[in-house]
């Protein structure tokens, strides 16, 4: 159902980015399940090539794409270019993911979490399909492959060395402030920034909230068992008292599954949304330090044009001309990759908004007439 | 339901008892000594089984010389009834009179239904039974703070209504302090234990809740232990006042009306002597409880005891679930309103307006759900968490009446002892020629002889009490919980009417965005 729900926005997004670019996506994928194999988590892509009618179904292991990820990035000009992001690696042995039931669940629960790999599936088949659907990375030949060939493309040792990532942090921190030569930019770098703040504490409350779900739910069924727990066969009295307490244990086991669904369902809608775009948002982030970046190239190759002398004019025109035009592609390229961004995060936002508030609905009046059940079998129950 | 066949001229007498008490003085009814006030109970629960007839003859005023075949004791009881209906219960008689058409024929009938197939007309005798005891509403209006400081102690206000003549006012409204709980708690369960009536356990003291509500200035901290508090007792006081004879002991009335303090009872304090002796006195107790056994000969005694045992352990587990609960319905509290704040941020945060607009409706949803938790939270602890605790302390009660049984028991059981020994002396005396004292010997053995019999009447009367008594407590029991939950699951119900609305306020907003 999940995998549906999504399918059913994908369209929409395609007929925006077909004005753009006629024909993206050039594949479409599902990914319907994962199985942990060994220490990786494999994920089953049911991959339909659009132009042949033709499907296939490959295995990729998360590492598969990292890989993929990176070569998108390298391999192609992303000046400009808010990447899609990357999904978060999912936890394949057994001790995390104790770890992350306990943390979720209270520890002392007796309930387990199972594996969430739905989620990770969600996730990865929504990172294919902004992958696939934008005009830069749709037509990559990596990416073509990565979904056409049985085998995984030989993957490199990916290095992200802790010092880069550092010198990464501390370049950010002092170049994000820079003022801008285009207001348009200054405004849209500092929504990025709050945007970004915000939506990942959203996303972090969210997921507080969803567990203080959980944790509810699972003290509801802990009542519930403990409701019916008491049998008595002979007694009148006691086989009525038990009978009233059944319909409560009902009306708790109902409180349970209502928490339980919403917390499962809310993970899909509103969890995936906030979780996804608090990632994108850092993507976001990254565009516009890309672009900063190619400003302040851009602003020294003009110094070093002017106080070039004769001989190496022409070396530093050159530099000019390139640190130049990077950056106008940025500048253009970052235009209508923020409208873009803006139009996915605007119906993304709508789908799940609406879609988590029909939710809610649906489950509630579920639950109500559950409730109503047991509230009427306590009407049977003469005293 | 042996009780049914009871000697009639016994309970006539007790019934001729009663009616004067009722009609002539309030007062009168004070000396009554613990074993007349369980006749008067045996006699009024014996109303149980005419209970069914007794209304139709009610409703039948006209046709009851007609009945005449019917037990006397019968009859007196409509005499009495109508003559307490006229004095207060003018308004609510008319009512039930018109419930029923009485036709003789029928009540005869009934009349031999009852006898044969008592069981099955228990729910009505319930209601009967209630019926037979005086309208009475207590409430807890009010919870007032006196003094400063450590001397500062809480006084409730409690409001009486009732119909009971035994009362000088039909409404009075009393103040009393936590203490007097205690005090007249205790004087019910010394009178009342002992005859084997099941006493509602008064709240427990909280030291710790107490001193944080001297120490407050303000009692903001201190006001949810002061509500659950005020709540306890007042539940406390409309359990006592359920019970047809506690209701109407002299004490638990002058408890209820006399105006200003009742004599300061010292022995319940928490920190004074008296209480660690009464620690000690429980302590003892408990310890006689493992060793005390009897040879248990009635089996409904025995199927009971563990009824009670795996009920009570049952109930202080789901008390402890529920209160587990209820924190984690706090929890879920206080993420909704973090989440509510931080949909609000990013609709402060989202340039795009329709979103940025979508996203505080979100936020404010949030904030309106928080409210439903918070209500639902204290749903579940009031209600349910409550609930079980009442339950597991009145399971106390119930254990402690099934103890003063076997007390009875032992010392029945310790005459019949002496009277074997005594009998023994004056076998050897006789032996012995001893003449002189053997006149002595047999004073000795008709007096033992008679505190056997004695020790033996106590102990089928208390367990006669009991098993009354329980019948009582197990149909209240279900009818408060039945109550309790129907109103739990309609509040459950309500915060899910609650929630669709909410959504559905919500969902236009959603929809506009794209």
């Amino acid at each position: 159902m999940e995998e549906e729900d999504v399918t059913s926005q994908f369209p929409a997004q395609n007929s925006h980015s077909e004005n753009h670019d006629g024909g993206l996506p050039l594949f479409q994928v599902v990914v319907p399940e994962a199985v942990k194999r060994a220490e990786n988590v494999m994920f089953t892509l049911q991959v339909t090539i659009v132009a042949e009618e033709k499907g296939l179904v490959l295995l990729r292991q998360y590492e598969d794409f990292e890989w993929l990820h990176h070569n998108l990035v390298t391999n192609n000009d992303i000046r400009g270019i808010i990447v899609p992001p990357l999904p978060v690696k999912p936890l394949s042995d057994p001790k995390s993911a104790e770890s992350l039931s306990k943390k979720q669940m209270g520890d002392n629960t007796r309930i387990m979490r199972g594996d969430q790999f739905e989620h990770d599936c969600l996730s990865v088949q929504k990172y294919l399909e902004l992958v696939l659907s934008h005009p830069t990375f749709g037509r990559d030949k990596m990416l073509s492959s990565f979904l056409t060939e049985q085998e995984a493309p030989v993957r490199a040792r990916l290095n992200k060395g802790l010092i880069t990532r550092l010198s990464s942090v501390i370049d950010t921190a002092r170049k994000s402030n820079r003022k801008d030569v285009d207001e348009y930019y200054n405004t849209k770098r500092y929504f990025a920034t709050e945007y970004s703040k915000a939506i990942k504490e959203a996303s972090l409350n969210y997921n507080k909230l969803l567990v203080a779900q959980w944790r509810l739910s699972s003290s509801y069924s802990t009542v519930a068992t403990e409701l019916t727990s008491c049998t008595a066969d002979r007694d009148e009295e006691l086989v009525k008292l038990n009978r009233v307490l059944k319909a409560l244990s009902d009306g708790c086991e109902d409180e349970a599954t209502c928490y339980e669904l919403k917390s499962a369902k809310g993970e899909t809608t509103a969890g995936f949304f906030l979780d996804l775009f608090a990632r994108y948002s850092d993507s976001l982030k990254d565009m516009h330090f890309r672009r900063v970046n190619d400003l302040i190239e851009y602003e020294a190759a003009e110094k070093a044009l002017e106080k070039a002398k004769p001989p190496k004019r022409q070396a530093a025109e050159e530099a000019f001309e390139t640190a130049k035009s990077n950056f106008e592609r940025a500048s253009e390229n970052g235009k209508t990759e923020l409208n873009r961004f803006t139009q996915i995060r605007l119906a993304s936002s709508a789908s799940f908004l609406s879609e988590y508030a029909e939710l809610q609905v649906k489950i509630s009046q579920d639950f109500y007439t559950q409730l109503l059940h047991s509230r009427r079998a306590l009407d049977k129950i003469h005293l | 339901m042996a009780d049914g066949m009871e000697p009639p001229p016994f309970d006539t007498e007790e019934d001729g008892i009663k009616d004067e008490d009722d009609l002539f003085s309030d007062a009168k009814e004070k000396p009554s000594s613990p074993s007349s006030d369980s006749q008067v109970n045996g006699a009024s629960s014996n109303n149980m089984d005419e209970d069914v007839k007794n209304d139709l003859e009610d409703d039948s005023d006209l046709f009851k010389g007609g009945s005449s075949e019917i037990k006397l004791n019968s009859d007196d009881e409509a005499e009495e009834k109508p003559n307490n209906g006229s004095n207060a219960e003018s308004e609510e008689a008319p009512e039930e009179t018109k419930k029923a058409t009485p036709e003789i024929p029928v009540s005869e009938a009934l009349t031999a239904k009852t006898k044969v197939a008592a069981p099955s007309l228990k729910a009505e005798d319930l209601d009967e039974d209630d019926k037979d005891i005086y309208e009475i509403d207590i409430k807890i209006t009010d919870t007032l703070k006196m003094g400063d400081g450590m001397s500062a102690y809480l006084v409730y206000k409690i409001t009486t209504k009732t119909s009971n003549p035994a009362f000088r006012r039909p409404e009075s409204i009393v103040l009393r302090r936590f203490s007097d709980f205690l005090g007249i708690h205790a004087k019910l369960a010394e009178k009342h234990v002992a005859v084997g009536i099941i006493v509602p356990p008064a709240p427990e003291k909280s030291v710790i809740g107490m001193t944080k509500v001297k120490m407050s200035k303000e009692d903001t901290s201190s006001s949810d232990f002061v509500e659950r508090r005020r709540a306890a007792l007042e539940r406390y006081l409309v359990r006592t006042a359920a019970h047809p004879v506690l209701a109407s002991d002299p004490d638990f009335i002058e408890f209820l009306e006399k105006d200003g303090d009742l004599p300061r009872s010292t022995s319940t304090s928490a920190l004074s002597g008296a209480g660690v002796m009464r620690l000690f006195h429980r302590v003892g107790e408990s310890l006689e409880k493992i060793t005390l056994r009897v040879d248990e000969n009635d089996e409904w005694f025995e199927e009971k005891s563990q009824q009670v045992e795996a009920l009570d352990l049952q109930l202080r587990k789901l008390h402890t679930s529920i209160e587990v609960l209820s924190v984690h319905r706090k929890e879920l509290c206080v993420n909704t309103a973090q989440f509510a704040k931080s949909a609000a941020m990013l609709g402060n945060v989202e340039e795009h307006t329709a979103l940025s607009r979508a996203l505080s409706q979100l936020a404010e949803t949030e904030e309106k759900i928080e409210v439903l938790h918070r209500e639902q939270s204290d749903a579940d602890f009031f209600l349910m968490a409550e609930l079980m605790k009442d339950y597991v302390a009145l399971m106390g009660s119930v254990k402690d009446v099934f103890h003063e049984r076997i007390k009875t028991y032992k010392s029945w059981k310790d005459a019949e002892m002496t009277l074997t020994k005594k009998r023994e002396v004056k076998a050897k005396l006789e032996l012995q020629h001893k003449t002189d004292k053997i006149g002595q010997a047999q004073a000795d053995i008709t007096e033992w002889e008679q505190r056997v019999e004695k020790g033996q009447e106590d102990f089928e009367k208390i367990s006669k009490n009991i098993k009354k008594e329980m019948l009582r407590f197990e149909k209240m029991r279900v009818v408060d919980f039945k109550d309790k939950v129907i109103k739990y699951l309609e509040i459950l119900m309500d915060n899910q009417e609650k929630l669709i609305k909410y959504w559905e306020t919500f969902l236009p907003e959603a929809k506009a965005i794209a």
